[in-house]
């Protein structure tokens, strides 16, 4: 069968399987499943401010940290550390675009984004340096680094970057942000024009993701080592150096996502739990079988999923549904293509 | 003085549950499953553990009850840990990932189905049995990881464990079979996850809150590495963090306010990376296959 459709069937498959169990759970515990599908709809299409949040805030920045994750595991890297990636870009964004001048054309706003950017990718070249040249495991240092960064970023938010109130930071000035402000004519269209700046960086990091991984040598290389460390380093691909350049690529996406992220939301809070758009980013880079077409669809749907956790929450159902269901959908995307080739060596047995 | 001494308690309270989850990740890593998990099963643990104590509180056999569900929660996710690892050889890091995700949501939506809140209520603190100041569970710890000490390094299943952990293919050659020793050993991971969970609340806060485990299980893999996979240099690990979680929690409320807690709390994470880096250097043939799964036909 096609390899594309294959995996779209396993993609699609795993959406309905992670819903169909979440309703399970909600009819158990003596909840409607409709309001589920209501909730999404809802937070997504429903309400005008909704759909702001819903693409604005959870799936743009979704997007780039589902690329990430989903670049760093085609040259065989796990990269649990998104989350801190992103979270470290997030804060250093923030300082540098309450303290930058105004600037004319979003100046401040770029050169916040692209510091953030430069600092994502930073965070990611420790690991990265590690396992090129240690041999270390990425995922027990990235796991280590995403708190060393959770934490930093409460203390900068509770102490240089306090804002008005104990728990927030200081809020970023209108022409710093990336999103435009301007009249608002309440309709849906108003709001994607305000936030077409974003949008267009996060398509172009789309492109950006799918030109390498399959039209540069680069990619090629990448996912030869992905495959195989050994045979690609005696097919003379210096596996150490690619290594380190894909950790910088898939931190250089989560820290984009951070920065993108902060410069819409103007300031942060103090967390008390991480936020989760890189473990998320975990979720769509598998759903979307690490396709970046099928990151960015991914993304939609998941972010859907949990900004709908408010409306869950109005209409008296938990909202930790979502993120139950996010996880049964990254557990059957994985599975999906063990259980497909399973299920297709018995039958080329049979047939022989 | 009293601050010495409160720190030092306080080190050893901090430190139990550190110390049983990475005893739970030796035996899985040992036998050669990474069990990122640990994270999720101690929530799921202190949930399910918690939620028994309020339901059965003020009776003689509060704590074991409580203890043995969290067991018993902690081993049912590591064996579905176990199943997608060992028999459907799924990556074991995204079936940790998964079950870290999912204990958590689940544990809450729980709460809030039970007690309309994502916080449950509190347990009398007389069920503690407190032995001048450190519980009774505390010391059960370190009785465990001298015991653990003795099943990996002297028993015969101990050694089939560190076969199976180090070279597989051989391990199965000699007629051991691999898959069920993986399957013991991340099971009773689950359950040392499980009662670390408890741990949290029993020597901590006496319930369930969303944030009681966040980290914990990490940090316990943190101190399975800096104790490179050693029962009894768990210990020692284990006290070490715990002794930095204490430091950072006395200099918030007392007078070395000069050093910002955030250093405390990002420490330990720093010393494990750097621990991580000075092994490294020494090559650990005996957790070669650590995160492989076993194919046969790949023999």
């Amino acid at each position: 069968m096609n390899m594309n459709l294959r995996k779209l069937i396993i993609s699609l498959s795993s959406v309905v399987f992670g819903l169909l169990i979440g309703c399970l759970i909600l009819i158990l515990s003596g909840s409607n499943p409709l309001v589920l599908f209501e909730s999404i709809y809802l937070s997504t299409f429903g309400q005008v401010s909704k759909f702001e949040y819903w693409l604005l805030y959870a799936t743009l920045p979704l997007i780039l940290t589902g690329l990430s994750v989903a670049f760093a595991y085609r040259c065989g890297i796990f990269n649990i550390g998104a989350e801190g990636q992103f979270q470290i870009s997030s804060i250093i964004t923030l300082a540098v675009a309450v303290s930058i001048v105004d600037l004319p054309f979003k100046g401040g706003a770029f050169i916040a984004l692209i510091v953030g950017v430069i600092v994502g990718s930073l965070w990611a070249l420790i690991p990265a340096l590690l396992k090129a040249y240690f041999n270390i495991h990425e995922v027990v240092i990235t796991i280590m680094l995403n708190w060393i960064a959770f934490y930093l970023s409460n203390y900068f938010i509770k102490t240089y970057l306090k804002g008005e109130y104990e728990t927030t930071s200081l809020k970023i000035s209108d022409s710093n942000l990336l999103t435009l402000n301007l009249e608002s004519t309440d309709g849906f269209l108003s709001i994607l024009l305000n936030m077409i700046i974003p949008i267009i960086i996060v398509l172009i990091s789309v492109f950006v993701f799918w030109f390498i991984v399959n039209k540069t040598k680069f990619g090629y290389e990448i996912k030869a080592v992905g495959y195989s460390k050994s045979a690609a380093k005696y097919a003379g691909i210096n596996e150490k150096k690619r290594i380190i350049q894909t950790m910088l690529i898939s931190g250089a996406f989560a820290g984009l996502s951070g920065a993108i992220f902060t410069l819409s939301i103007a300031k942060l809070s103090v967390l008390a739990s991480f936020v989760g758009y890189g473990f998320n980013g975990i979720a769509v880079a598998m759903l979307g079988q690490l396709n970046a077409v099928g990151v960015l669809f991914s993304s939609l749907l998941l972010g859907a999923l949990s900004t709908s956790a408010a409306a869950l929450e109005n209409n008296n159902v938990n909202r930790e549904i979502s993120d139950i269901i996010i996880g049964l959908i990254i557990l059957f995307s994985a599975l999906g293509p063990i259980i497909y080739s399973k299920f297709s060596n018995k039958k080329g047995t049979k047939n022989e | 003085m009293n601050n010495i001494i409160l720190l030092l308690t306080g080190s050893f309270l901090l430190a139990a549950p550190f110390i049983a989850a990475a005893l739970g990740g030796l035996y899985s890593e040992r036998s050669g499953v990474v069990n990122i998990g640990l994270e999720g099963m101690m929530t799921i643990g202190a949930f399910s553990g918690t939620t028994v104590m309020v339901l059965f509180d003020n009776t003689p056999f509060t704590v074991t009850l409580g203890i043995l569900c969290a067991c018993l929660a902690g081993m049912a996710f590591a064996t579905l840990h176990a199943y997608l690892c060992v028999t459907l050889k799924m990556d074991q890091i995204i079936s940790g990932v998964v079950i870290n995700m999912v204990t958590l949501a689940l544990s809450i939506y729980l709460c809030k189905m039970f007690f309309a809140s994502n916080v449950t209520p509190l347990f009398s603190a007389d069920s503690i049995q407190v032995i001048s100041k450190i519980n009774l569970v505390t010391i059960y710890v370190f009785v465990l990881a001298i015991i653990t000490h003795f099943v990996i390094n002297y028993t015969k299943w101990g050694l089939r464990v560190r076969a199976v952990g180090e070279n597989p293919q051989a391990a199965d050659a000699m007629g051991i079979n691999v898959s069920k020793i993986r399957y013991q050993s991340v099971i009773l991971s689950g359950a040392f996850a499980g009662f670390a969970g408890i741990i949290l609340c029993l020597n901590i806060v006496t319930k369930f809150t969303p944030t009681t485990v966040s980290g914990a299980g990490f940090i316990s893999l943190a101190v399975l590495i800096f104790g490179r996979h050693r029962p009894l240099n768990l210990i020692f690990a284990g006290l070490t963090f715990g002794f930095f979680k204490q430091l950072g929690i006395i200099s918030m409320t007392s007078d070395i306010e000069f050093i910002p807690s955030v250093i405390f709390d990002i420490l330990p994470y720093i010393i494990t990376i750097i621990v991580i880096i000075i092994v490294s250097r020494g090559k650990n043939s005996e957790m070669e296959s650590l995160g492989v799964a076993y194919d046969k036909e790949l023999r």
